[in-house]
């Protein structure tokens, strides 16, 4: 792994906040550009320092020569520092406030949710999609009877299951489904991207199915510490309908949706449209970089998900996990059919549990990190919510363009070889090669529509 | 602690020099895979330590590689043990010394697809590719991507 230095700088993705203006700043602002310089909360003795300045690679010290654990420290590191840029408070233009800290005020909206959702991108008939900045139009997919639902800036949440659409027949190479909370209620899930990953899209037009068939290849940008440059990032959000108790327990991260339900035949479901106030339980951050051209893979989770297997069950209850059934069978999907607009029944819950426990050196970055967010405010948030773990390629490509450059090890031997979320990879877990969750291994498969290597996103999929 | 009586490092460069993979590839510096591990943990497990502990030194003693493994594959109680390790480089199976042509088991699934022969031949083990999809209508990269031959 070479050792690469990477210098904070202005987070300059904008996205539509509940209004407004975009300032135009592109995704590759100086460290004097954009409309201020980086934010940064002070930090109590000991503690990571807060910044608004999302990283532009991992950074590893020159010296000693790297290992195996000190590598991996610098990449959750490099996690953390990317969570709380994102989540930085956001100002209407879709910039990081800099009067504000993360959680300040207890909650905030956050920079990410700026950015811009697959639905907004991928629309029919390959339309190209509104200009960075634009305000959020209702997704395309939505029946006039759930416009009326809508507001200017609302999440609009549909998706199910790992897979676009888990209520179809396809078959699905692993035992993928719907996650189910334990209120009964369907999580939703939704993907975002950065301006950079968007321009990308947009100026090869990779959101039109008839342009991708003359795409041999795909390549996203790479951040850059000498270029001052972020680079593409994707994140991948996953959501629970919160009850009125967890509204008021401030554990989660809030916002107001809209939580759609097309309609299907096979099985028979009713489209639906509510309103509702979910809580974030879930989080991937997909970011592509010079040091790691296969991109770093950080995912978090809420801290009252699930117990770890083999752990007694501390909490009084979690998110998906019943204590009351300790015999349940584990990380099975119920039966079909399913339906997201069913509150399902105590016996079709979902029993998850933490199959691979975090690894020690990570519970102890989490711990520092929670607590440098409680001291902005002990009813933050965000301190409740930790980093699983990073995957990182340990053989990375050389170059920016990996199948070009390491076509016979495109996956970059990653570390660690296993990673999963259990909001978002519930059902496949494990340590079994080519079958249990692997960010790297399952998304080398990435194509096109039209079969190309699509840089390892499912997204440019979704084109019609 | 005790030397055990094959120790890592000489295991790692014993074995680039029976196989002809660079020892770096063989036993990277930042491995999460830990093949190399597996292997020698396998031979100690199947191999009396007196074997083993000869194997090192005899190695050890003749400052060519090539040289050394000449001599060692050449013995008649060291040489089968040296092609059980090549054995284990190439094709992710223990084969008894004893029994050469019989495979006992594949070491674990991470041997079987690590192993050396699919890079050999420029090509990836059934059921697992490392290459992305439709690769199969491309010639497949060059040797020098899969293999760093031992210097």
């Amino acid at each position: 792994m070479k050792p690469s230095l990477s210098h904070p700088a202005l987070l300059s993705a904008l996205g539509v906040g509940a209004v407004l203006l975009i300032s135009g700043a592109c995704s590759s602002a100086s460290k004097t550009g954009g409309t201020s310089s980086p934010s940064t909360a002070p930090a109590p003795s000991g503690l990571p320092t807060l910044s608004s300045a999302l990283p532009f690679d991992v950074t590893v010290p020159s010296t000693p020569p790297p290992t195996l654990a000190s590598l991996q420290h610098d990449f959750d590191l490099m996690s953390w520092q990317t969570f709380v840029a994102m989540n930085w408070p956001v100002l209407p233009n879709g910039q990081p406030n800099p009067s504000q800290q993360p959680g300040q005020h207890g909650d905030n909206a956050t920079v990410w949710e700026t950015w811009k959702d697959a639905s907004e991108i991928f629309l029919p008939n390959g339309a190209p999609p509104a200009p960075w900045g634009s305000p959020i139009a209702p997704p395309s997919f939505l029946p006039a009877a759930c416009r009326g639902l809508f507001k200017p800036g609302m999440r609009v949440l549909s998706q199910v299951g790992k897979t676009p659409n888990v209520l179809t027949e396809s078959i699905q190479p692993f035992n993928t489904g719907p996650l189910i909370d334990q209120n009964g209620r369907y999580a939703r899930f939704d993907i975002l991207v950065n301006q950079s990953m968007f321009e990308t899209i947009v100026s090869n037009q990779l959101y039109n199915k008839q342009a991708q068939q003359g795409i041999k290849s795909v390549v996203f940008d790479c951040g850059d510490a000498t270029k001052q440059q972020v680079g593409a990032i994707m994140v991948k959000s996953a959501w629970k309908i919160l009850s009125p108790a967890e509204k008021q327990s401030g554990r989660f991260h809030t916002l107001e949706a809209l939580i759609y339900t097309p309609p299907s035949t096979t099985p028979p479901i009713k489209e639906n449209c509510e309103r509702a106030t979910v809580g974030l339980v879930g989080f991937h951050i997909v970011h592509k970089t010079l040091g790691a051209p296969q991109w770093v893979w950080s995912t978090f989770e809420q801290v009252d998900n699930c117990p770890t297997e083999g752990v007694p069950p501390s909490k009084a209850s979690y998110n998906f996990y019943n204590k009351n059934t300790p015999a349940a069978p584990i990380n099975t999907p119920p039966p079909r059919p399913w339906d997201p607009n069913t509150t399902e029944p105590p016996a079709r819950r979902p029993q998850i549990v933490r199959i691979a426990a975090i690894d020690t050196a990570t519970q102890q970055l989490n711990a520092s990190w929670q607590a440098a967010l409680r001291a902005v405010n002990p009813r933050s948030v965000w301190q409740y919510y930790e980093l699983v773990s990073t995957q990182w390629p340990t053989a990375p490509a050389p170059a920016c363009d990996v199948a070009t450059s390491a076509p016979a090890n495109m996956s970059g031997t990653p570390a660690p070889q296993f990673l999963a979320n259990t909001c978002l990879e519930s059902y496949i877990q494990g340590k079994v090669p080519n079958t249990s969750s692997s960010c790297i291994e399952c998304h080398l498969n990435a194509t096109t529509t039209s079969a190309a290597f699509s840089d390892f996103t499912y997204l440019l999929q979704r084109a019609q | 602690m005790s030397t055990p009586p094959l120790p890592l490092p000489v295991f790692v460069a014993l074995s680039a020099a029976l196989t002809g993979v660079n020892a770096a590839q063989l036993n990277p510096p930042i491995d999460p895979i830990g093949i190399a591990n597996q292997y020698l943990a396998t031979l100690t497990a199947n191999v009396s330590a007196a074997t083993l502990s000869n194997l090192a030194q005899t190695f050890q003693s003749i400052s060519n590689p090539n040289q050394a493994a000449t001599v060692i594959l050449a013995d008649p109680v060291l040489g089968p043990v040296a092609r059980s390790i090549m054995k284990v480089w190439l094709l992710g199976s223990w084969y008894n010394p004893a029994t050469p042509t019989q495979a006992v088991n594949v070491v674990s699934a991470q041997a079987y697809k690590e192993s050396l022969v699919w890079k050999i031949m420029q090509s990836h083990p059934m059921g697992y590719s490392m290459f992305t999809f439709g690769y199969w209508a491309e010639p497949p990269p060059p040797l020098n991507q899969f293999i760093q031959p031992a210097s």
